[in-house]
């Protein structure tokens, strides 16, 4: 019996060593050996292989990669309980899985999603909000007495590309700039499509049931078509390639029901990464209508006014529509001291702040900024409409709700903070936004700035990130979360 | 008849939102948009004034789109009145921006109909519930919004 399993142990090392597949090697100069070590009896027996180096960083060192280096991981250098999703990876088409040799359409590097993607940590330990799906029609399978929680999915060539490529499509083809949701998709699911919240907000964009909600519903009261099939429509328009690829993938397109029960539908691979990207990148054009007044049509964005429609690429700081056009927030601007209000920033701050507080709300939390400075007779620097450079944490103590806070301590914090909100319109706006949003994450947005200098510290600036994001002017500096 | 009834309960507001206020504060064209500062006493009295509206509404005799009508009429006057009455707390705008919310939320339609009601209802519920926890109202409210669910359901 002994030598059976010496034997049958000299076959395992023996087959591993010969049936060694070939990976893409970006930079084959650049390769290094992972120094990982096994966790599970057969990792011990995984022979190990070359991972793949896809850019030099400024100060980027993530576990298990080489300093200062944005590497992928493989299949024989990730621990066993890391593979879980891998299968259905390699599953995904070709064109979304694989490495493109040539991709205009990409206007920042993978490095930029794979650094994000392995900053999540649970390389070693699990994360209770790492989930796995049975099937697309189930709900994720969250930890509890019975079930251990997942490490983080291992960041094979498979997964990478998956996500990158459909990230890229999808933002090219509905035309949002494909850096300004980078960061927030670090501040939510840091890309990985097993990522499920508490608030059962699901995946890549970290859709909540309101969110799927608002992409199957009907566009129009009488028609039976949905949002979903407007843009569908519309992309066909477009003749974009990236378009053109999204059509062709016929899962991408499914409707998935806003109940938890099936919010797998939005998770699971092979359909997902793609399809949650698409769904997160209708919902964020959604609300975006609603909000400004900026609609897609053929790939483009256009401001609906009473006169028709103006191209957005031919005049791009056209007074926006929707809500901000019916709350005057320009004209409120305007007589603030804000001259020439920046239309990018207006969508930028409130289309971010819509995707954690609802669409009213960011707007409302807004005005009531502009409408507070007005009644007591200030006015407003673009200094104080800076969310990289200005500082938000001026309220935060009193925000926070401290551990094991006593209930004496919270009279007094709570006293203070009611004190503090009546007198608001002193605040700058990424201070007032973090006292007086109600519902949501308050600050969050300066937590998406956060996550915008975080990239251009760690990766380069300008490398990951939108040029002037939530910024009414140029200047860049170290915001504070 | 339901038009009277709604005229009792707004006539104040409406009134008050067309005229300059006797102590002088501002009301008026300035940029392009009107406003007036106003205390908040008199900000949470309209407010108490919609909530007793839809009550009146919810209990009157009137057949379905009668009473969906009239929460649509209601809802107008609040909004214009919200929109130009500011109060320089913005502690006082966030609760008001809580209370009224909800009727900033409703579908301007020309043809008021129970889904846009219904719809509403929707909104006040995902949008305004959970976001009042812990937060003084006014007495009431929770009420009204029984009463307009009883409305629209109905």
């Amino acid at each position: 019996m002994k030598n059976v399993i010496l034997i049958l142990t000299f076959l395992v090392l023996i087959t591993n060593c010969v049936s060694k597949q070939p990976i893409t090697i970006i930079f084959p100069d650049q390769e290094k050996e992972d120094a990982r070590k096994p966790s599970g009896f057969f990792d011990f027996f995984k022979k190990k292989e070359p991972i793949v180096t896809l850019m030099k960083c400024v100060n980027c060192t993530t576990p298990y990669s080489e300093p200062n280096t944005v590497q992928l991981e493989t299949e024989k250098s990730c621990t066993s309980d890391r593979l879980y999703y891998q299968d259905r990876f390699k599953k995904i088409s070709n064109v979304y899985k694989l490495k493109r040799d040539n991709f205009p359409e990409a206007n920042f590097p993978e490095g930029c999603v794979v650094h994000i993607m392995r900053s999540a940590g649970a390389y070693d330990t699990e994360s209770p909000y790492l989930t796995q799906c049975a099937s697309e029609d189930s709900a994720p399978i969250r930890e509890s007495d019975k079930i251990k929680a997942h490490k983080l999915a291992c960041t094979t060539s498979e997964y990478a590309y998956s996500t990158y490529n459909a990230f890229v499509d999808v933002m090219d083809c509905l035309d949002i700039p494909q850096r300004e949701l980078l960061p927030k998709i670090w501040n939510e699911s840091q890309f990985h499509t097993n990522m499920y919240g508490k608030g059962d907000d699901a995946g890549v964009g970290q859709l909540t049931g309101d969110a799927i909600q608002e992409v199957i519903k009907q566009k129009y009261a009488d028609h039976e078509i949905t949002e979903l099939d407007y843009f569908k429509a519309e992309m066909r328009k477009s003749n974009k390639p990236s378009c053109n690829r999204i059509l062709a993938e016929p899962s991408a397109w499914k409707i998935i029901g806003a109940k938890p029960a099936t919010r797998c539908g939005i998770m699971t691979p092979e359909a997902n990464p793609l399809r949650n990207i698409l769904y997160t990148a209708v919902f964020y054009r959604v609300i975006t209508a609603r909000i400004t007044g900026i609609y897609y049509r053929a790939g483009k964005e256009y401001i609906r006014t009473a006169d028709g429609f103006i191209d957005r690429s031919e005049n791009k700081n056209a007074p926006l529509g929707g809500r901000v056009k019916e709350y005057q927030l320009i004209e409120k601007m305007q007589a603030l001291g804000i001259q020439n209000p920046n239309m990018d920033f207006l969508k930028q701050v409130l289309v971010s702040l819509a995707f954690n507080a609802g669409s009213n709300q960011a707007v409302k939390v807004f005005d009531n900024f502009l409408k507070t400075k007005i009644a007591n007779n200030l006015t407003v620097t673009e200094a104080e409409l800076d969310f990289i450079n200005a500082n938000s944490l001026r309220d935060k103590p009193l925000i926070d709700i401290p551990d094991g806070e006593t209930e004496e301590a919270k009279v007094e914090r709570e006293t203070k903070l009611a004190e503090a909100r009546s007198q608001a319109f002193d605040r700058n706006l990424p201070q007032f936004l973090r006292l007086m949003q109600n519902g949501g994450s308050p600050g969050y947005v300066s937590k998406i700035a956060f996550r915008t200098t975080k990239l251009n510290n760690e990766i380069g600036a300008g490398l990951c990130t939108q040029p002037s994001f939530l910024q009414h002017s140029l200047p860049q500096a170290q915001p504070q979360q | 008849m339901y038009a009277a009834i709604i005229f009792a309960a707004f006539i104040t507001s409406s009134a008050t939102a067309a005229v300059k206020l006797s102590d002088g504060r501002e009301f008026g064209i300035s940029m392009g948009f009107r406003h007036q500062v106003i205390a908040d006493e008199q900000l949470r009295q309209v407010v108490a004034s919609a909530v007793a509206t839809i009550d009146r509404i919810a209990k009157s005799p009137w057949k379905a789109e009668q009473k969906l009508a009239a929460i649509h009429d209601t809802y107008q006057k609040v909004k214009v009145y919200r929109a130009t009455s500011w109060s320089r707390s913005p502690a006082t705008e966030m609760k008001l921006d809580m209370l009224i919310g909800p009727y900033e939320s409703f579908p301007v339609a020309n043809n008021f109909k129970k889904q846009h009601c219904q719809n509403y209802y929707s909104t006040l519920k995902n949008e305004w519930e959970p976001t009042t926890k812990g937060v003084p109202t006014l007495n009431g409210v929770s009420r009204a919004w029984n009463n307009l669910r009883a409305i629209c359901e109905g």
